[in-house]
């Protein structure tokens, strides 16, 4: 689904005085198919433009446009509804929001909610638990008897239960260890490229970025700063210090290296493909 | 002074448990800097609860500055001493203010009110959140927050400060924040016990503590425990992009040892080259 | 989502009645859930909603936002005026309306209790919107110590209210994270039988309390860590500061009140 943001403004507490603009004329479009990253450190407005997507937040002024519908100040709810449907979102700390007193019930709960099939995502069940990483066996046990891993697995579960065609992933691996951040984006980049949906993740992440996303928009201050493609927006080194967000560690080290006259591409290569090309130019052996 | 001493402390919950903590022993002295690394459920924030007295062994001894966490007597001194900073920022705020979150421990203590106020002043400077004292927490970011809550500690004048995963839940800056404080305490005489599960953190402590299963599996300088990059990579755990790459030239022969500043590392290959 | 709530709110901005001591604005809120009862007739109601007016402009809070988070209450203060209106039968008939004559006197009545339960309101929500959450604590155990002679634990109910008060923003961002993160699930809470219904709450209370648990004893674990041991040998930070401005304050409700109180006899 492609999403289009025109001229997007949105303010907290309007007319109090907490009043609070999150965000400032926003015009970006996401292309249908993509796995984008938007990033921006913490106040930016990220998560804010992702609430637009379906619907949680109505623009104050401007019109998003997703898929077919369009989001606009005073939009009705049955417009909101069946778009809410095709989205998937994962929150921040997706374990927070388990209340079932199984597994499967709070599985169940969303594609009850959107009137799906419930005999048929049943059947699917224990093949959704293994792609997270879960024995089916924990079907009929109480999430809350889980681990904090665990229970994230179970929560984003839910979230693919309902089948969206969009995806949108508000820093899915917060907290989690190394590890597990890893396993989960690389879990959200195969589910992406076999159900061929448009996933946008929201990170202040640049690795993850570089990394996952075919596409990175930056947010700064309630505004889109910079967009295109990971390995260019990288290269803007002093912009993206000035809005606190590091650059990718092989941006950064190949660009240092570069300055020495070692010849290093600076791509977001990976750390092996970098050591080869240091091990080619090695000054002692062979090289130049 | 205080030295932290754990002697065959084992610990479970309930009899039907198994161990936790399983005969661990280990000396911290004064002034150290130690990361305590592990999987997930290896014991090392039990250990963290041991050590300040929330927790008490089920066997064996626990000392800080000679006092055991088994006596009654000793457990606020041991707090005192031993101060800790938890991993959820909102879930240690206790006061409606940076302020009052700061006199929350003097005003434990009975620390009288001419001495709060100077305690206050200084440790709020010392972590740079004097701007902030009158600021409510829901207007403050993870890292102020956290900060907050290590000027807390701080006033209390601690020998030692134990940070059980404070910058898991933080964006980039407040890490970079909390970890600026951290090395500065450190600099000041401070025992840091750090819990993390970030090897970039951990490599900037002069000590690496390795937990599985309830026991210390490794014990080493950090220079020498990151000197052998597969003891970690067998376990799942991510090496820093810098570590990585130096990991692929020590295998084939360009490196000889890993430098762990990856500022320095640069430098060094950008001189190495420059030779030609 | 639940961003409008005004209710408990405090605003902190520079006014007379943000400088006084929590104490004289506790007790003054008291002496004028005395004083509106006096207001009995036109002339001492007028003057009530007078007073209550100046001391909502002294207050300084901004006027829209004030009336926008006062307007549930004031919906429900019209409800009570139009049932007195409807069941008051003294006075003259003045009109009907679907079978019920609206006799003056209801008109009246029904004015009069509005403006008093409105003046009450009124003067009890400024009390929080000028004063800070934790003064205000520290002002009720002030009135509590007394009574801690009779078994009242002053301390732990202070305590027990300034945590509260603390975590009443991060309950409320939560509650919305939550409502929000079921809402993408298509949660809708305004639709449907009660039974669906229910269960559609229940997706919203329980995580919410599972996480309010979680905090109490992450907090707990942080007050033990930090020493916290009762009441005890505790000393304390914030001390309360009664002024002449207080007393002055105490002295100018009373005086309306006996204001009132003359009008209302002589």
């Amino acid at each position: 689904m492609h999403i289009k943001f025109e001229d997007v403004n949105y303010t907290y507490m309007l007319g109090s005085p907490f009043e609070k603009r999150a965000l400032n004329g926003v015009n970006v479009s996401i292309s249908s198919g993509s796995f984008t990253a938007v990033v921006g450190s913490t106040g930016s407005g990220k998560s804010t433009l992702m609430q637009h997507i379906n619907g949680l937040l109505v623009p104050t002024s401007g019109q998003v446009t997703v898929g077919s519908t369009i989001l606009q100040p005073g939009v009705k709810r049955k417009v909101i509804k069946p778009l809410r449907k095709k989205v998937g979102m994962v929150f921040q700390y997706p374990e927070h929001q388990l209340f079932g007193s199984t597994v499967e019930e709070d599985i169940l709960f969303g594609p009850v909610q959107h009137g799906m099939s419930v005999e048929r995502v049943k059947k699917r069940l224990p093949e959704l638990l293994n792609l997270v990483g879960l024995h089916e066996d924990y079907l009929h046990e109480s999430p809350f008897q889980l681990s904090g891993g665990q229970m994230r697995r179970v929560a984003i579960a839910g979230v693919l239960a309902t089948e969206p065609e969009l995806l949108i992933l508000d820093e899915p691996a917060a907290g989690l260890d190394p590890s597990g951040h890893r396993a989960l984006l690389q879990l959200f980049r195969s589910w992406h490229e076999e159900h061929g949906l448009t996933t946008v993740l929201v990170t202040h992440d640049m690795e993850d970025a570089a990394n996952y996303a075919d596409d990175v928009i930056v947010m700064n201050e309630g505004e889109v700063k910079l967009q295109g493609k990971p390995i260019d927006v990288f290269r803007e080194v002093e912009s993206l210090t000035n809005m606190n967000l590091a650059v990718p560690p092989a941006v950064r080290i190949g660009m240092a290296l570069r300055r020495s006259n070692w010849s290093i591409d600076v791509t977001n290569q990976s750390s092996k493909q970098l050591a080869e090309q240091l091990m080619t130019d090695w000054p002692e052996k062979g090289g130049r | 002074m205080s030295t932290i001493e754990c002697k065959n402390v084992f610990f479970k919950y309930t009899d039907e448990q198994d161990w936790i903590i399983q005969d661990l022993s280990i000396t911290i002295k004064q002034g150290e800097w130690v990361s305590i690394l592990g999987t997930n459920g290896s014991g090392k924030s039990t250990l963290a609860r041991l050590i300040n007295a929330l927790l008490t062994p089920t066997s064996g001894a626990v000392t800080v500055a000679d006092k055991s966490t088994d006596d009654e007597g000793e457990i606020w001194n041991i707090r005192q001493k031993a101060g800790m900073v938890f991993q959820n920022p909102d879930h240690q705020f206790v006061a409606a203010t940076v302020r009052d979150d700061i006199a929350f421990g003097l005003e434990n203590a009975g620390v009288d009110r001419e001495e709060m106020l100077k305690r206050i002043a200084s440790a709020s400077e010392r972590v740079g959140v004097e701007e902030l004292l009158a600021a409510e927490p829901h207007r403050l970011s993870g890292g102020q927050k956290q900060r907050a809550a290590i000027a807390g500690v701080l006033a209390l004048q601690p020998d030692i400060m134990i940070f059980d995963e404070a910058t898991a839940m933080l964006d980039p800056k407040g890490r970079k924040e909390v970890m600026a404080t951290m090395k500065q305490l450190h600099e000041r005489g401070i025992t840091i016990l750090m819990i993390t599960h970030e090897l970039q953190e951990a490599l900037v402590s002069d000590r690496i503590v390795f937990m599985e299963h309830g026991k210390i599996i490794n014990d080493s300088k950090a220079e020498e425990f990151f000197q052998k990059p597969e003891f970690l990579v067998e376990r799942d755990f991510h090496l820093p992009y810098f570590l990585q790459v130096q990991k692929h030239l020590v295998e084939n022969g360009f490196q000889t040892n890993y430098l762990l500043d990856e500022d320095e590392w640069v430098k060094s290959l950008c001189t190495s080259n420059s030779k030609m | 989502m639940l961003q409008n709530i005004v209710i408990g709110q405090y605003v902190p901005v520079e006014s007379p009645i943000h400088r006084l001591d929590a104490r004289s604005k506790i007790l003054a809120v008291l002496l004028m859930a005395v004083v509106v009862f006096l207001a009995n007739d036109v002339m001492t109601n007028a003057i009530l909603v007078a007073f209550v007016g100046l001391l909502v402009l002294l207050s300084r809070v901004p006027l829209r936002f004030f009336i926008k988070g006062m307007l549930p209450i004031f919906i429900l203060i019209a409800f009570t005026f139009v049932l007195h209106a409807l069941f008051t039968n003294e006075g003259n008939v003045l009109f009907t309306v679907l079978g019920f004559s609206i006799y003056s006197g209801g008109i009246i009545q029904g004015l009069f209790i509005a403006i008093r339960i409105g003046a009450l309101v009124v003067v009890a929500s400024l009390l929080t919107l000028t004063t800070s959450p934790i003064d205000l604590t520290d002002g009720f155990e002030a009135y509590l110590r007394p009574f801690k002679r009779f078994g009242v634990p002053s301390h732990e109910i202070a305590l027990m209210m300034a945590i509260s008060i603390r975590l009443i923003p991060t309950l409320l961002l939560e509650a919305d994270r939550i409502l929000k993160a079921q809402s993408a699930r298509g949660a809708d809470f305004t639709k449907g039988t009660l039974k669906t219904r229910l269960n559609t709450m229940t997706a919203f209370i329980i995580p919410l309390f599972v996480r309010s648990f979680k905090r109490a004893e992450d907090m707990a674990t942080a007050m033990d860590a930090r020493g916290y041991r009762g009441g005890e040998g505790r000393t304390k930070l914030r001390v309360l500061k009664w002024q002449g401005k207080d007393t002055v304050a105490i002295i100018c409700i009373v005086l309306f009140g006996c204001t009132l109180f003359m009008l209302r006899y002589v």
